[in-house]
């Protein structure tokens, strides 16, 4: 079982009054401004269960007794599934988990560069996802552009290479997200299994500012009808898609994110829900959406703080860059963004791997973003102090000018202690040398993961059943 | 249970008076020291693979090794009074080099060169150069290892290397060097015969320049 895990102290930046009127925010605008909704059927599903409605307009108006209802409806804590009962995860708000995400359409090899993305390459991406340890939750990492029922091969892909719960992208509405529930409960075996543990968190994106798409209302009705995860998450560009100032963004975030709250809790009271807020502002001097800003670990702690008030787990984004080259830029924009998410106290935090600021995947620094998390871990345990871990005895003993690490004291502790496997130190004598960068311990790491590591697969059987569903839904494409 | 068992877990337990009072009752009860000398360094080499491997953390290997030096300093006195002839890669004497007082590398490579069956005479850190060429011609080791950590203090190096020349017992002892501000090309320059950057080269270095 997988459970999470949580820094010895979360960075908070809001009080009390904060809190509530970020929060004040969030009813307002879902009661007075409204969001636009692209779908009838669900304009009227909402109509039907206390929302104000205006079919003219396509807009909703929540009223704020009715999200407050949605808020506490919704559960903090829950079970994620997996095909091997040993990868479930025990969700909870106030913990944090790990995941890649899908998305780019183009594969980046470190060293070899840009490439189109084939079936294959998906496999890959999934196989190195359920390899890594700190990866509480597996996406292909890659969108196959050309390919019209992507949403289905991806899914195929996931459900043949790997043992955890797995992510799902929405693309179509309610005929796709229903073939993806038919391959889900292939492989399963039940309904009720699908239920119990389910095996997949859909995802769905509604449209910066205050919008959500047709396709996405109804599939979020179609989805929680069997009662699994789902996750509302909009990306506004600070600036450009949300206000640029940092509460304003973030209350229009939430209030679209919780649109998504609203129609699945409405639908299926208690029904597992993720919301969430993009931590990167646009880059106003150039036009640019960004992966890395300097006000990512604000956005993050506060949306952080928020999921605490609410009691609702968030979706967080880090081990992402900008950068399209393993360098300083990657580093240190994948670093600052993993530990903003997580010290801010955000729930799954995704994009690990994510490079070009969205252009490519690069399941090399999917692998170095582990790393990165192992150390997030590690500082996680925080700092014991008694009379073992103060040490007087040990110092008494080996006194000025001695050793400790020969002593018993050492040996007792040394485990403790975390060793990364990357970041290393390397002694370089005459000249530097390229094999020993970072990097390259990381690239080699991946050939070996790649050559060795295959998750066990599903049957034969199911796997036909997989194909059969896929070749009946290319009508639908 | 023998003694040689005991011996054994003496050195997994990291005891080091137990190591040594199992030696003096072995020896006493009449097992043969060779044997003894065996077991432990048969016990060291594989700890010294398993740190070469990375599967163990050096804390263990150089604890290890502390038990070991205390059965090897009961035995080896035992060994010589019967004048039985034990198996060896030959003898090192190490130390780090006058006005340094940094040890913890130089234990290192003591250790691991132990756990290699060198026979290893460890004088220790800030060895002033007289006391140090006093040990060579008195034991004449097969080599001397030398290790400085700072800029201020390499220049020993090769004031010994340089001495050791005079005394003509530059081809006689083969010098390995180290450190961290030490070069293979510094070891050139000063005529030594092999440079290490850590414990683990140490033991091919040495390997390589004694022809083991």
């Amino acid at each position: 079982m997988r459970k999470g895990v949580s820094p010895a102290e979360n960075i908070r930046l809001l009080d009390d009054d904060d809190v509530r009127e970020i929060h004040n925010n969030i009813l307002h605008i879902m009661e007075n401004i409204g969001l636009k909704l692209k779908n009838d059927e669900v304009l009227e599903f909402l109509g039907d269960n206390g929302c104000e409605v205006d079919f003219d307009e396509q807009m909703v108006y929540v009223p704020s007794y009715l999200v407050e209802e949605c808020i506490d409806s919704a559960p903090s804590s829950f079970r994620l599934g997996a095909r091997d009962s040993e990868n479930d995860v025990m969700f909870q708000q106030g913990r944090s988990y790990f995941c890649s995400c899908s998305g780019p359409i183009n594969v980046l090899d470190q060293e070899e560069g840009f490439k189109k993305p084939e079936y294959e390459d998906l496999e890959e991406s999934i196989r190195v996802g359920d390899y890594l340890e700190n990866l509480d939750v597996v996406w292909n990492q890659y969108t196959l552009v050309d390919d019209e029922l992507l949403g289905l091969q991806s899914l195929k892909a996931m459900l043949t290479n790997t043992t955890k719960h797995i992510g799902v992208f929405n693309w179509y509405g309610r005929d796709l997200v229903g073939k993806q529930i038919e391959m889900l409960k292939e492989v399963v075996g039940s309904e009720e299994r699908l239920r119990k543990r389910p095996p997949a968190t859909l995802y769905v994106e509604p449209a910066s500012p205050l919008s959500m798409a047709e396709e996405h209302a109804e599939a979020i009705l179609e989805w929680t009808d069997y009662g699994m995860p789902v996750l509302n998450f909009p990306i506004p560009f600070a600036g450009a898609t949300s206000p640029a100032t940092i509460p304003g963004s973030v209350s229009q975030a939430l209030a679209e994110s919780f649109l998504g709250l609203v129609i699945s809790q409405l639908n299926n009271p208690g029904n597992p829900f993720i919301g969430g807020t993009w931590p990167f502002p646009m880059d106003l001097r150039q036009g640019k959406s960004t992966y890395f800003a300097a006000e990512a670990l604000l956005i993050q702690a506060v949306t952080g703080q928020m999921a605490d008030f609410y009691g609702i787990p968030v979706f967080g984004t880090g081990g992402c860059t900008n950068s399209y080259f393993p360098d300083a830029q990657m580093g240190t924009e994948m670093a600052m963004t993993l530990m903003g998410a997580f010290y801010g106290g955000e729930t799954l935090i995704h994009d690990i791997g994510y490079t070009g600021a969205g252009d490519a995947g690069a399941i090399e620094n999917t692998i170095y973003g582990n790393e990165i998390v192992s150390i997030l871990k590690r500082q996680a345990e925080g700092v014991t102090i008694n009379d073992e871990t103060l040490a007087l005895e040990v110092m008494e003993d080996v006194g000025p000018l001695g050793e400790y690490v020969a002593t018993k004291h050492t040996r007792d502790h040394m485990e403790d202690l975390y060793f990364p496997e990357f970041l290393t130190r390397e002694k370089m004598e005459e000249e530097r040398e390229p094999d020993k960068k970072a990097m390259k311990r990381v690239r080699r790491k991946c050939n070996d993961i790649l050559e060795t590591h295959n998750p066990e697969p599903v049957d034969e059987e199911t796997e036909k059943k997989l194909d059969e569903i896929i070749d009946e839904a290319s009508d639908l494409a | 249970m023998s003694y040689l068992d005991d011996i054994k877990d003496a050195i997994s337990d990291f005891d080091e008076d137990r190591g040594r009072e199992l030696a003096e009752e072995a020896v006493d009860e009449g097992v043969d020291p060779l044997d003894i000398l065996d077991v432990v360094s048969e016990e060291l080499g594989k700890l010294g693979e398993k740190f070469d491997a990375g599967e163990i953390f050096l804390p263990t290997v150089m604890s290890a090794a502390d038990v070991v030096k205390a059965v090897m300093d009961v035995v080896n006195p035992v060994i010589e009074e019967s004048g039985g002839e034990r198996d060896s890669e030959g003898s090192v004497m190490i130390a780090t080099v006058e006005g340094d007082i940094h040890d913890i590398g130089k234990s290192m490579v003591a250790s691991m060169l132990l756990s290699n069956g060198y026979d290893v005479i460890d004088l220790g850190r800030d060895v002033p150069n007289e006391d140090f060429l006093k040990q060579i011609e008195e034991k004449m080791p097969d080599a001397v290892g030398m290790s400085s950590m700072l800029t201020t203090t390499m220049g020993r190096q090769e004031e010994i290397v340089e001495a050791l020349r005079e005394k003509g017992l530059k081809d006689k002892i083969k010098v390995i060097v180290g450190g961290a501000p030490i070069t293979q090309s510094y070891a050139d320059e000063i005529g030594a015969d092999g440079y290490a950057k850590d414990a683990i080269e140490a033991t091919k270095t040495l390997n390589k320049i004694l022809n083991n």
